[in-house]
């Protein structure tokens, strides 16, 4: 693998509202690897998610972030989408009047111009709501308007279904899920990464809890606290989290309270 | 005033416009009486605040220009046994229909009612007879010359009729338009009645509407309004007996330094009626709008539903809203619903579809016509709403 290729972050330094939140994160996701972010709550982890995606609220003050070698921290957040990056909301928007199927092909129109005829795209539709146990109603509705947490869920992985990103980041996405959801998030998962186009994908799940990695199991495992990448290991580390809760990597790392 | 602009008529100078205007359709003395009411009438609307650009008490324009009207009314669509005819045909072969409307519609209560009473010399009729169902649209096109014009439209659905009528307006730069609308709609009738308009800088759309809704009888009323003109609606909606029903939609979207002010009134005469009104405004630039929604229940008018609900989105730094909802309930065992929202386009919306590859303006266009969807799906004709969402668009460009 060339030394450019993944979602490579060095020494990123992010603030909101001049207080910083990620001091110095160094994290390489490779093509077609899974790697699980996990972490207590308010440890940066969706100030790391929403500053790779270019939300406005976040500034980031040092380091760098490349896709593939291409350079992203300049870019807006449409073009970092079109160069491949996703990122599944914790809580996505609400747009009264804007049907679900509109939407999808306008954004798949947007992040890969021209690479699917209209058929084609309504078979795609079909074949991944089918995956995700959603009813074709879904279509028709608007875009998360009056959606159930659960609802919202399976429709930002229907998105990464249909775009097919290069690099997804999940920020818990599976949070407020029931065990259903749950297995439809991991299918889905299983699904883009069996198909041609997301076979090369590469994942960042950020979750605080263990058990969404029973549906996906992740090659790397890293542990965030106080906007720092702490601990970084295997499956392993999951199964400790779950057996011991953060208090004991705490304790190791040294890291402040 | 500042020079070059028209000062207010005077009342000479409106008696001299009301004698010149054509006496078959309303008497001479009948004229003069409604152009005082016009002068005398207030016309509604105190001051919310100091945004507020005209004194709509004391609106400037020239009643009597010095050359012959040429104003024309066009008809299309396929009318089988309805009619449709411009208003002077009308008072001379339909004088008896025009008398059962003008009877039960009370246009000198109104201001600018009052005023098109008074001046007005052309318009149309549409009469539907009892039980005919009017498969196409019938849409009245009026072609306004630049000189005030006072278009009347008078639609009498009888019966169990239904009709779609839809009003166009075909305005030159300056147009001074003061029209009615006078919609009788008897039992178990229905009518959906739309119009659609831009009005430029400078010039000025009025409407009056008054309708009357009988037992089992429904009106649906769906208006949108652009430009940087002043508009201006006074719309009166009267459920007259049990089972009458309306839906009432609204688009506003003025833009530049335009001025938008509606008033709508919906009565509960009767018991056991249902109005449901939806408004969704955006104002660029610096323009205004104000809406003014009232919901009147009368004393008999037990098991009445009324719902209004009112959007506002702010798209201009200097744009301003006024959402005024009133209610008026006299009677005990009703529903009644208000809601309004008033705001800017949310960040995380922009950002959403931003982070879903759709750049900034595109993002806001999406968001903005989803938010005028629901009213854009109350007109009634596809190519309506098409053109609807082609203005929208190109008013947020």
């Amino acid at each position: 693998m060339s030394e450019t290729m993944g979602l490579r972050v060095a020494g990123l330094r992010a603030t909101v509202e001049n207080t910083e939140i990620l001091r110095g994160i160094d994290l390489v996701v490779e093509p077609g690897k899974i790697h699980a972010l996990m972490g207590p709550n308010g440890s940066g982890k969706s100030t790391l998610a929403l500053s790779l995606a270019g939300h406005p609220h976040y500034q980031v003050t040092a380091g760098s972030a490349t896709l593939d070698g291409t350079s992203m921290l300049d870019l807006s957040p449409e073009k970092r989408a079109r160069a491949g990056l996703f990122l599944s909301f914790q809580y996505p928007a609400a747009i009264p009047g804007v049907k679900v199927a509109n939407f999808l092909h306008a954004a798949r129109q947007a992040v890969r111009p021209g690479s699917l005829a209209p058929a084609a795209f309504r078979a795609m539709l079909v074949e991944k709501m089918d995956i995700l146990g959603m009813d074709p109603s879904f279509m028709g509705r608007y875009l998360n308007d009056g959606f159930s947490g659960g609802e919202k869920k399976r429709l930002e992985m229907l998105q990464m279904a249909m775009l097919a990103p290069k690099y997804a980041i999940l920020d818990e996405t599976d949070s407020g899920l029931d065990v259903d959801a749950l297995r439809a998030v991991g299918d889905s998962i299983a699904a883009l990464r069996a198909s041609e186009e997301g076979r090369q994908a590469g994942m960042l799940i950020i979750t605080h809890y263990p058990r969404i990695l029973k549906h996906v199991t992740p090659d790397v495992v890293h542990v965030m606290m106080d906007g720092r990448i702490v601990l970084t290991g295997g499956h392993d580390l999951a199964e400790r989290i779950e057996r011991e809760g953060y208090d004991g990597i705490r304790d190791e790392v040294g890291a402040r309270a | 005033m500042p020079e070059g602009l028209l000062a207010p008529p005077t009342r000479d100078r409106l008696q001299s416009a009301a004698n010149a205007a054509d006496v078959r359709i309303l008497a001479h003395a009948a004229r003069a009486r409604a152009v005082d009411l016009y002068l005398t009438n207030p016309s509604g609307r105190t001051r919310p605040n100091r945004r507020w650009k005209i004194d709509l008490d004391a609106l400037a324009f020239d009643p009597l220009p010095a050359e012959a009207a040429k104003h024309e009314v066009a008809f299309s669509g396929s009318l089988g046994r309805a009619i449709a005819l411009p208003l002077a045909t009308a008072a001379r072969e339909h004088a008896e229909t025009l008398a059962h409307i003008t009877r039960r519609i009370d246009l000198e209560r109104s201001k600018f009612g009052a005023l098109a009473l008074g001046l007005s010399s052309f318009g149309a009729l549409v009469h539907v007879p009892a039980d005919y169902d009017v498969a196409e649209p019938i849409v009245i096109t009026y072609n306004i010359d630049a000189i005030p014009a006072f278009p009347r439209t008078l639609v009498l659905l009888e019966p169990g009729a239904r009709a779609t009528v839809i009003v166009e307006f075909v305005n030159p730069t300056g147009a001074f338009v003061v029209g009615t609308s006078e919609l009788i709609v008897e039992e178990r009738a229905h009518l959906h009645y739309a119009t659609a308009q831009r009005v430029d800088s400078g010039s000025v759309a009025v409407e009056c509407a008054l309708s009357h809704v009988g037992r089992d009888g429904s009106i649906a009323l769906a208006s949108a309004d652009f430009g940087e003109g002043l508009i201006l609606r006074d719309r009166d909606t009267s459920l007259d007996a049990s089972g009458a029903r309306m839906e009432q939609s609204a688009i506003f979207l003025p833009t530049g330094n335009g001025h938008l002010d509606v008033a709508a009134t919906v009565r509960h005469v009767a018991g056991n009626t249902s109005s449901q009104t939806v408004v969704k405004a955006a104002a660029g630039d610096e323009s205004i709008a104000r809406f003014l929604g009232n919901i009147v229940i009368l004393p008999h008018a037990a098991g009445s539903d009324a719902s209004l609900r009112d959007d506002a989105l702010i798209l201009g730094p200097k744009a301003h809203i006024d959402s005024v909802p009133a209610l008026e309930i006299a009677c005990n065992d009703v529903k009644a619903y208000h809601g309004a929202t008033i705001g800017a386009i949310d960040d995380e919306q922009i950002f959403y579809l931003r982070s879903r590859g759709l750049d900034e303006n595109e993002a806001r266009r999406t968001i903005a016509l989803g938010f005028f969807k629901p009213v854009v799906d109350a007109f009634p004709t596809a190519s309506l709403r098409e053109s609807l969402t082609r203005r929208i668009v190109e008013t947020l460009r």
